[in-house]
């Protein structure tokens, strides 16, 4: 095996994780170069070829995979640094992108501003046409008009021209012609065609997919082809592998041509590292991810070694319909702050203190109390060794932020002040994973889970008693859940197609010509991203409903077609199971109408063989006990005197019992009574949470909060 | 009994969480299972969880009209039903205005939670069904003269399940009685679902909290929503004003329209808000009453559009509005025989904004002006034959609705609606097609239409529909033609509401104009055009930022002739981006304040 590498650029640091040949992971991080990227990720790399003692050639020559997850055109679309796009759409149908899908947070707040289209309404100009429900054509396509759009485009300097007719994707004829016209007009113009892009019912999410995958395009042209080139220079001769939010990689050409797919790629490879360390370290296929960072919590979930997609997702106020990867976000994270409203209820987030105050105990200047400083006073971290001693913190200023604006207005002591904060914030954590799986009729006790993110160790477990999930693991990769998940992500991507059918009279031939469709594109992708017939598979959905249902619920085939009353027979009773299991109802005997096929095509990577450490005895060597220390436990009265590991000095095997904490440079884990630790032969903490809900501790089940 | 449980202050944000994500999932769950696209699409529905003697305890991102007043309509099912009679398993159905439910196009389905034998939580879903069985296939009938007329089959807390089993004599009887009953049926089910699982959660809730803390929790969150409002009372200032706001005239039907008037009272040493409807006229033979639960939403809604947006939405924040209706009014509690069809929508919209506009003299740094009205034909309830599936259908269409007001600091909202506090989606006019046999011509931003003011008036928009092979039945009830929302503080009144046809192959030289309020079936090739009044603008247009008025003349809301007469703005049209003409604009702005 040879070396694979996979980088994912945050906004301080850019992470790099590398397995080498002997199966053995590492973490580098290098300072995050906004100004031109891919300085911060060779930055990186030179520290990893110094820690191999190598030169930067030699380690990009042994490397075989070198993947990457970009940021650029999450940030273009945050900072609106996009191209120019010009639209054009069926007369009558201008402010598609203005109306959207209408709908409102909150029914009593009219002091707020109503977002503006995503491309300006000049420069979105109709052209007479009109295709029905069925694809007849009810009104030809006024081609002088295009012209004239396309004139008016080349006036105003449109870089890229986006085209979304109303039923293009069901008689793609309009568009099409129009591209023709687009070349004739505009020799070499980019374009993208909303039935290429995303091909499903529903004109505003067909529309705006089609816009912002129009104006990324430039950029990630331009993005990627520097990026290879730098790769070239510095001497990795393979393939580049990029990130999707598809939970997958692609290949660059491929990303050029879809480039919306590379939008929050990063929180779509986390749930792929879940997968991984789940499978290597306890053989499950239910997997709940969560990575924590300093003001989000992020949940994604992988359900029979699938990882849970969306084909309905929000993006800056936008509502998209391509596949990706469903992660549920909430506002809460280290540095969340907690305050007192003015009926007196704590609250936490979703306002954070950012690194600039940051926590009160930053020394900064920050004065409002954050989740950090809860953790510090509650004795969970140690003053003296805070990020492995590399940061200076003053405790004593996190207890004045917490006196002041939280002990004081509910008049409690400072330690009940800062465990109501840390208390409160787990249950806010609690209720985002209670949302990717209790809602969609899931039992998390089913699943375990793996946690990322510097400080998620300090909360995992209170937040796992919560929904009884009995396995944790938090990975030495934890503070760079999605890097690990690019090195170890299979090629993905999904094409499906809306045609509607109903469960009376079922179109068999054309369903079957449907599939046989996305079949061949789906093969011809993995063919051209270069995936070896044997790594190639292909897996078959339908997104069904009950008749005049509006929503869908996505039932896999069991096999890659549909052919006789007996296959659809079996796939009609999968969707009635699925709808009661999912939405608590279901009509036997109801007609289901079939919407959207859908194939997904997979590339396996090969097999990652990890390093194996022999293991020693459950007795963790004397070494590694650091001083004891107070800290805060509710279910024990309060404060008690734990004892500290270093976990740089834990040995694989070395079982930890707890109350206990374990201190890593960049992570504590706060191991509760009732929980034990294990580092596994894989050097990743793996907490065994059955002794906490063993019937004999019942006792310790009881919620700690009363 | 005194309740010896204390709650800590991380156990009241933890509960009241666990129990706001409980409705939120059952809302969810409604959602993604109803069948009709009102239901599921434009979702017209809320969801709210009780405690054990119906105050309400959680209302997450509910219609305004449907959840103000949710603890009104589940008490209402003691009337009969004492708790002791209760059962795990049952479920209870009312849609009557006559106890405590809203119009009887919306359904509530109540389902009572017990622990231990206690009644501890009331579980409501409320939906609106595409049809109820009224004469006309619509669930708005403004002609009904009383409820024999309006002819919807009517659940005064009707025992609807019981040991977790449909009542199958009721759910016959119904089917009988209602349109496309397939699809009525299919909602029940997706609420009744919707309520079973919030009864599944919060069993499971009680079971790990134990009953005094879930009651001591009960306590504990009233009294904090009641302490939250009282702060907030206690920011206004002390006095009465009064309002008033009248709903168009319908011809042979109410030749004058109907006036809605309000006294509003502000007392912040005691912490309360009394809004007082009694001073209105008497029932009218139409579906236009309001009903005892729309009268309270109103002026609820009415208050708390001036309240920060994150008040805790219980009992506790609602106690401190004290709406007063008279016992028989059009504006107070339905009486039978008297129709209450359209109790949700016209006057209560009316009633609203007389509640949130009176409010304009009481604080300088907040205010509104009168937004858009109910219910213009791009709502319209459809009915008919679909030959392309064979299916008969009725449903009720939901987009273009636009017009917010503008308020104190910003432009008026554009996907706006009175009732449903703008949360209505809208229905992809591609999935309408598919499902039901109209298409759509057009659906833009009408230009020009918007109430000029500082803060502009969102525009109104403009939708017109052809039935593509099969006639089409299209009912619809529209207020704001002869009274359009009126502007405030300087600002001008909205544009006027439409309804016309035309012939498609005639173009729009044979348009002529529709009643406001009208049942009509059309043939293919036959439009309906649909225009909804537009939001009234909020101060003085000629204060308005021109830098605001070039990009909306660029965007092509506004005319240049308009930016020149209304606003004062002289814009060059010369660049891409148009310009201000700063001097001319100065020179204009003041000779038009002379």
């Amino acid at each position: 095996m040879g070396i694979r590498i996979c980088t994912d650029i945050g906004g301080t640091f850019t992470d790099l994780v590398v397995v080498d040949e002997s199966g053995s992971v590492n973490i580098f991080k290098a300072l995050t170069t906004p100004e031109n990227r891919v300085d911060g990720i060779i930055n990186g790399l030179t520290i990893a070829a110094d820690f191999y003692g190598k030169s930067l050639k030699q380690l990009m020559e042994s490397c075989e995979y070198f993947g990457h997850g970009t940021t650029t055109s999450t940030n273009a679309l945050i900072e609106r640094k996009v191209a120019k796009v010009g639209l054009i759409c069926t007369t009558g149908f201008r402010d598609v992108l203005l109306f959207r899908e209408a709908g409102k947070e909150n029914p009593f707040d009219w002091y707020l501003d109503y977002p503006e289209p995503y491309i300006p309404r000049y420069l979105t100009l109709p052209v007479t046409e009109r295709i029905n429900a069925e694809g007849g054509i009810d009104i030809p396509l006024n081609e002088d008009e295009v012209r004239e759009a396309i004139r008016k485009f080349k006036q105003y300097d449109v870089e890229v021209v986006a085209v979304s007719l109303m039923w293009s994707f069901v008689n793609p004829a309009h568009e099409l012609r129009i591209g023709e016209i687009i070349e004739e007009e505009w020799p070499g113009k980019t374009y993208a065609l909303s039935h290429v892009v995303n091909p499903r019912i529903r004109e505003y999410r067909r529309t705006v997919s089609t816009v912002i995958d129009a104006s990324l395009k430039p950029l990630i042209t331009h993005y990627v082809s520097t990026f290879e080139d730098r790769l070239r220079e510095i001497g990795y001769r393979n393939e580049l592998s990029l990130l999707t939010c598809s939970g997958g990689v692609t290949s660059p050409q491929e990303m050029i041509a879809s480039p919306i797919y590379s939008l929050d790629s990063g929180p779509a490879l986390a749930p792929v590292s879940g997968r991984f360390y789940a499978k290597k370290e306890l053989s499950k296929d239910h997997v709940i991810t969560c990575d924590m960072g300093g003001t989000s919590f992020d949940v994604s979930r992988v359900t029979d070694g699938i990882i849970t997609i969306s084909n309905d997702n929000v993006i800056q106020n936008e509502r998209l319909s391509i596949p990706k990867v469903d992660v549920k976000t909430i506002g809460a994270g280290g540095g969340s702050i907690a305050w007192v409203d003015d009926g007196g209820l704590i609250r936490v987030g979703p306002e954070g203190a950012g690194s600039v105050p940051g926590p009160a105990c930053y020394m900064r200047g920050g004065e409002r109390a954050t989740v950090t400083d809860a953790n510090l006073v509650l004795g969970y971290l140690d003053e003296n060794y805070f990020l492995g001693g590399n940061m200076k913190v003053s405790k004593e200023l996190a207890e004045k932020a917490i006196m002041k604006s939280v002990a004081e207005p509910l008049n409690l002591s400072l330690m009940d002040a800062a465990y109501t904060i840390y208390n409160t914030a787990n249950h806010l954590m609690t209720e985002a994973v209670r949302d990717m799986t209790v809602f969609e009729g899931i039992d998390p006790k089913e699943y375990a889970v793996v946690a990322g993110g510097g400080a998620v160790g300090m909360h995992i477990i209170p937040i796992v008693s919560q929904l009884g999930c009995q396995e944790v693991i938090v990975p030495k990769t934890a503070s760079t859940l999605s890097a690990f998940g690019g090195v170890v992500a299979d090629v993905v991507r999904e094409f499906n197609r809306s045609h509607l059918t109903a469960s009376t009279g079922f179109d068999y031939e054309k369903v079957k010509s449907v599939l046989n469709k996305l079949a061949a594109d789906a093969r011809a992708f993995l063919d051209t991203v270069g995936v070896s017939k044997e790594n190639q598979v292909f897996e078959f959905a339908v997104e069904a409903r009950y008749l005049f249902q509006e929503r869908e619920l996505t039932v896999p085939l069991r096999s890659n077609a549909i052919q006789n009353v007996q296959d659809l027979e079996a796939l009609i009773d999968d969707f009635h199971s699925k709808h009661e299991f999912t939405l608590g109802s279901m009509e036997k005997g109801q007609a289901v109408e079939f919407v959207v096929w859908k194939v997904i095509a997979r590339g396996i990577t090969p097999e990652i063989n990890l390093q194996v450490q022999s293991l020693s005895s459950e007795t963790p060597n004397r070494s590694s006990l650091k001083a004891t220390r107070k800290a805060y436990f509710r279910e024990m009265g309060g404060q008690v005197d734990v004892q500290v590991y270093d976990g740089t000095l834990l040995q694989a095997g070395n079982k930890i019992v707890g109350p206990a904490i374990i201190e890593e440079p960049t992570t504590n884990i706060v191991v509760t009574p009732g929980s034990t630790v294990t580092l596994s032969k894989y050097e990743n903490y793996v907490i065994d949470m059955k002794e906490y809900f063993a019937p004999a501790n019942q006792t310790a089940s009881v919620p700690v909060t009363q | 009994m005194d309740n010896q449980v204390t709650i800590a202050p991380d156990l009241l944000a933890i509960l009241s969480s666990k129990v706001n994500s409980i409705s939120k999932q059952m809302s969810y769950t409604l959602q993604r299972s109803a069948r009709s696209s009102v239901m599921s699409s434009a979702r017209d529905f809320s969801t709210a969880i009780c405690d054990g003697i119906g105050d309400v305890i959680a209302l997450p991102n509910g219609f305004p009209v449907h959840v103000a007043n949710m603890s009104l309509t589940a008490k209402s099912i003691f009337e009969f039903h004492s708790p002791e009679s209760l059962a795990p398993g049952d479920a209870l159905l009312n849609n009557s205005p006559y106890h405590g439910n809203t119009h009887m196009g919306d359904y509530t389905i109540i389902v009572p939670v017990f622990h231990e034998g206690e009644l501890m939580f009331l579980c409501t879903v409320r939906g609106h069904q595409a049809d109820i069985g009224n004469s006309v296939p619509t669930t708005y009938h403004a002609m009904a003269k009383d409820i024999y007329e309006e002819g919807a089959l009517c659940f005064p807390c009707v025992k609807i399940q019981k040991n977790y089993e449909d009542v199958d004599d009721i759910i016959r009887m119904a089917k009988m009685r209602i349109r496309v009953s397939d699809v009525w049926y299919g909602d029940y089910l997706a609420m009744i679902g919707a309520a079973r699982i919030g009864e599944r959660e919060l069993s499971k809730l009680i079971a790990k909290y134990g009953k005094e803390t879930i009651k001591a929790f009960f306590q504990e969150w009233k009294e904090y929503g009641s302490r939250r409002m009282i702060e907030e009372i206690k920011k206004l200032p002390a006095g009465t004003w009064i309002n008033e706001s009248k709903h168009d005239p319908i011809p042979g039907l109410l030749p004058d329209g109907v006036n809605v008037k309000v006294k509003l009272t502000i007392d912040p040493e005691e912490g309360y808000v009394e809004v007082d409807f009694r001073d209105n006229a008497d029932p009218v033979a139409a579906g236009l009453n309001l009903c005892e639960a729309t009268v309270l939403s109103a002026g609820r809604t009415g208050v708390l559009n001036y309240m920060p947006s994150d008040l805790p939405l219980c009992e506790g924040t609602f106690s401190r509005i004290i709406v007063k209706m008279r016992e028989n009014s059009v504006v107070g509690k339905a009486k039978l025989p008297y129709s209450s069809s359209l109790a949700t929508t016209n006057i209560h919209d009316r009633a609203v904004l007389a509640v949130q506009c009176a409010f304009n003299e009481v604080s300088e740094s907040l205010g509104m002006a009168e937004g858009a009205f109910a219910q213009p034909p791009s709502l319209s309830v459809i009915s008919g034959f679909d030959s392309r599936y064979g299916r008969p259908y009725v449903t009720q269409l939901i987009s273009g609705h636009t017009g917010g007001m503008g308020v104190h600091g910003h432009d008026g909202y554009i996907a706006y609606c009175i009732c449903n506090g703008g949360m209505m989606e809208w229905n992809s006019l591609e999935v309408i097609e598919q499902k039901y046999p109209i298409q759509y011509v057009m659906q833009e931003l009408i230009k020009d239409s918007g109430g000029a003011g500082k803060w502009d008036g969102a525009p109104a928009t403009k939708v017109v529909m052809v039935p593509r092979t099969d006639k089409v039945t299209f009912m619809y009830v529209c207020d704001g033609k002869y009274n359009p929302p009126r502007g405030a503080q300087g600002g001008h009144n909205g544009s006027a509401a439409n309804a016309a046809m035309y012939r498609l192959e005639e173009d729009k030289t044979s348009q002529e104009d529709l009643p406001m309020f009208h049942g009509i079936e059309l043939a293919p090739g036959e439009a309906l055009v649909s225009e909804i009044s537009s939001g009234g603008g909020f101060g003085n247009p000629l204060e308005r930022d021109p830098e605001r008025v070039r990009h909306r003349v660029r965007e092509g809301w506004v005319s240049v002739q308009k930016a020149r007469e209304a606003y004062g703005v002289v814009i060059d049209t010369t660049t891409e981006l148009y310009a201000v003409d700063w001097k001319a604009t100065e020179k204009l702005r003041q000779k038009a304040e002379q």
